[in-house]
C-alpha cells in the first residue's frame, strides 16, 4: 500500500497544564478533502499550527509523504508542499495582487515562473480586474481569495484552510465553496470551519474535533445527523 | 540553500505608477550624476574635498537604506559599522609596511564590518529580533563600538584617534600609485557613490524587491509560503554593514585620520535624518538627504555653533509632520497626481 499524503498519531499539544491538543489522528490521501469542524476552543488553529509546523508537538508524529517532519522550520514545510492560508487574512499589503502572486511563486524552486501561470491563478480565484491594486485596498472576502491564490501558485500538496469564509458574507461564501470544489482533487485540502452551511456545501469527509480529541468522523450527512455532535455545537436543551 | 537566480531575472509587467517612479529616479539619478561628474570644472580643491566627504556620508546614509528601507531593519548605530571599516583601514595600512597595504586596508574595511554583522545578525535575525528590539540592540552595538575605540588605546589611540593613515594606492618594485591629489579620490568617491546607488536600485526594482517589501509587510506569510526570510534579511544587513564599512575605509584614507567620533551615536542620528529626509526606500533620496543637511549645517554652524543641534531637531519634527516619508515619495505624488489629471483629460487609458 502507497504512503498516505499526511498522517498524525496521537497528537499532543500542551500549554504549560492546558492541555489543548490531547489526542488527534487524521488520515489523508493525495486529492482528498477533509473537514474539520469544532466549537470554538476546540483546538482547531491549534492544529493546524502544529501540521504547518508553527508549534512543534508536545508528543505525537506528524507524517508526511512517510517522513515525519514534526519541528521541522516553517520554510521547509512549505518547500515540502505543506501551504496555509491563515485565518486572518495575511498577504502582503504593500504590493500589488500581481506583485503578491508572483513572490508566492518564486518561493516553489520546482517550476519555472511564467507570469501565464500568474494570470491563470487570477483567473482562478477570481480578482482579474484588480491585478494591479494594492492588496491592502481589497476587500475582505477578496484578501482570503488573493491568499488562496497565494497558496495554489506554489503547486502545494497540501492546503490548509483556516476558516476560509470568516467574515464574508452569503454571496462570498458561496463563491468560496465553489472556489475550493473546483480545486478540489488537485491538491489535498483540509478546511477548518465553524460555519456548517459551508461546510454542507463541501459535503466532504468531516471529523468533529472536541477538547482537543477526535470525537466523531463520517460523511457529512452522518456527522449533522448525530445527536451528540448537536448537543456539542447548539447545547442542551 | 540554493541559489535561485529567477528571482532577478523574472520580470512582472510594470504599472503605471512604477513607470513614473523609475522615470522620476532616472532622471534624478542622471541630474546629480550630471552635476557631480562636472563639479571639477569649477570648484577649488578645498570644495572638492567638502563635496567628496559629503559624497562618502552619502553612502553610508544608502547602506543605511538598503537596510532600512529596503529590508525593514532600522539600525541606529549604522556609524559603528563605519566606524569600524575607517578603523580597520587606519589600523591596516599604518602597521603594515607592505607595497600593497592601503588595499588590504580597503579590503578589510569592507570584510571587518561584514563579519561582524554575519555574527550579529546571526544571532539577532534568526533569533527573531525586528522591529523596535533590533533598533534598541543596534543602538547598544554603536555605543559598544564607540567605547571600545575609546577604551582601547594600544590598537586605537583613545581619544585622540590614528594620523597618518597613507592614502590609496600600491607600489609594486619601483613604480608606485597613489591617490593623493583631490581631483583623482572625488572621482574615486564618486564612481563608488553612483555605482553603488545603480547596483542597489537595479536589485531593488524588480521581483528582490517586492520580496524584500513582502518581508517586511508580513514575515510569517513569506516564512509560510517557503522564503527563508532570516537568511534573506541577514544578507541584506551584511551588505548594508559591508558597504557602510567600504565608506569608512574610503573616509579614512581620504582624511588621513580616524578618531572615535566616527562611530559616535551623534553621527548614527544625523546618518539616520538624511535617510529620513531624503526618503526613506528611494535609495537616491538618502544622498540627497545628507546633501541638503550637510549643507544646512554648515551654513547653520557658520552663524553659531551651537544652534546646529536645535536646527536639526526642528528639522526632523518638520520632516515627520509635513512629508513623513521623505522629500522624493512627496516629490513622486506630485507627479503621480499630475499625469493621472493629464490622462484622464487626454487619451483614453487602455490595457
Amino acid at each position: 500500500m502507497a504512503a498516505k499524503l499526511l498522517e498524525t498519531s496521537n497528537i499532543k499539544k500542551y500549554f504549560g497544564g492546558l492541555k489543548v491538543l490531547q489526542d488527534v489522528n487524521i488520515s489523508l490521501d493525495y486529492g482528498e478533502l477533509l473537514c474539520i469542524l469544532g466549537p470554538n476552543g476546540a483546538g482547531k488553529t491549534t492544529f493546524f499550527n502544529v501540521i504547518s509546523g508553527t508549534f512543534k508537538p508536545t508528543g505525537g508524529k506528524v507524517v508526511f509523504e512517510g517522513k515525519n517532519i514534526a519541528g521541522l522550520p516553517i520554510h521547509k514545510y512549505a518547500r515540502m508542499g505543506i501551504m496555509r492560508k491563515f485565518q486572518v487574512p495575511s498577504i502582503f499589503d504593500d504590493l500589488s495582487v500581481r506583485e503578491n502572486l508572483a513572490v508566492a511563486m518564486i518561493a516553489n524552486r520546482n517550476s519555472a515562473p511564467s507570469n501565464d501561470r500568474i494570470m491563470e491563478v487570477i483567473d482562478i480565484i477570481g480578482l482579474k480586474t484588480f491585478i494591479d491594486t494594492e492588496a491592502g485596498n481589497l476587500a475582505h472576502g477578496q484578501k482570503q481569495w488573493l491568499e488562496i491564490g497565494l497558496a495554489i501558485i506554489t503547486d502545494p500538496k497540501l492546503l490548509l484552510l483556516d476558516e476560509p469564509t470568516a467574515g464574508m458574507t452569503a454571496d462570498e461564501t458561496a463563491k468560496t465553496a465553489s472556489l475550493i470544489n473546483s480545486l478540489r482533487g488537485q491538491y489535498a485540502i483540509i478546511v477548518i470551519e465553524h460555519d456548517m452551511h459551508f461546510v454542507r456545501a463541501l459535503n466532504s469527509y468531516t471529523i468533529i474535533l472536541h477538547k482537543g480529541t477526535n470525537f466523531r468522523e463520517g460523511s457529512f450527512s452522518q456527522i449533522e445527523s448525530d445527536p451528540e455532535v448537536k448537543e456539542i455545537y447548539m447545547g442542551r436543551k | 540553500m540554493k541559489w535561485n537566480p529567477i528571482i532577478f531575472r523574472f520580470k512582472l509587467p510594470p504599472t503605471l505608477k512604477q513607470l513614473v517612479d523609475e522615470r522620476i529616479w532616472l532622471v534624478a539619478f542622471i541630474g546629480l550624476a550630471g552635476l557631480l561628474l562636472a563639479y571639477p570644472l569649477w570648484a577649488d580643491g578645498y570644495s572638492l574635498n567638502l563635496v567628496r566627504d559629503m559624497l562618502i556620508f552619502g553612502i553610508v546614509a544608502l547602506s543605511l537604506d538598503w537596510l532600512w528601507g529596503k529590508g525593514g531593519m532600522l539600525s541606529f548605530g549604522h556609524a559603528a559599522f563605519f566606524g569600524i571599516g575607517a578603523y580597520s583601514m587606519a589600523i591596516t595600512s599604518i602597521n603594515l609596511d607592505w607595497g600593497f597595504s592601503s588595499l588590504l586596508g580597503l579590503f578589510a574595511s569592507v570584510a571587518i564590518p561584514g563579519i561582524i554583522a554575519l555574527l550579529i545578525g546571526y544571532f539577532l535575525i534568526f533569533a527573531g529580533v525586528r522591529g523596535a528590539y533590533f533598533v534598541i540592540v543596534t543602538l547598544a552595538i554603536g555605543i559598544v563600538s564607540q567605547q571600545a575605540a575609546i577604551s582601547w588605546v594600544s590598537v586605537t589611540g583613545g581619544d585622540s584617534g590614528l594620523l597618518g593613515i597613507p592614502p590609496l594606492g600600491f607600489t609594486l618594485g619601483d613604480h608606485r600609485f597613489q591617490l593623493d591629489n583631490s581631483l583623482s579620490l572625488y572621482y574615486v568617491v564618486l564612481t563608488v557613490a553612483l555605482l553603488s546607488l545603480l547596483f542597489l536600485w537595479q536589485l531593488s526594482r524588480g521581483l528582490y524587491g517586492n520580496l524584500l517589501k513582502g518581508i517586511e509587510n508580513n514575515e510569517k506569510r513569506a516564512q509560510s509560503l517557503g522564503h527563508n526570510t532570516s537568511l534573506h534579511l541577514l544578507i541584506v544587513m551584511i551588505s548594508s554593514a559591508m558597504l557602510a564599512g567600504l565608506a569608512g575605509g574610503l573616509y579614512a584614507s581620504c582624511t588621513g585620520f580616524v578618531a572615535p567620533d566616527l562611530l559616535s551615536l551623534m553621527l548614527s542620528t544625523e546618518i539616520f535624518v538624511w535617510v529620513a529626509v531624503g526618503g526613506r526606500g528611494t535609495l537616491l533620496g538618502p544622498f540627497i538627504g545628507a546633501f541638503i543637511i550637510m549643507r544646512l549645517q554648515q551654513v547653520v554652524s557658520s552663524i553659531s555653533t551651537g544652534l546646529w543641534p536645535l536646527v536639526i531637531g526642528a528639522i526632523f519634527i518638520i520632516i515627520v509632520f509635513v512629508f513623513p516619508d521623505g522629500i522624493l515619495p512627496f516629490i513622486r505624488k506630485f507627479v503621480v497626481r499630475f499625469k493621472l489629471l493629464f490622462e484622464k483629460s487626454g487619451v483614453k487609458h487602455g490595457r
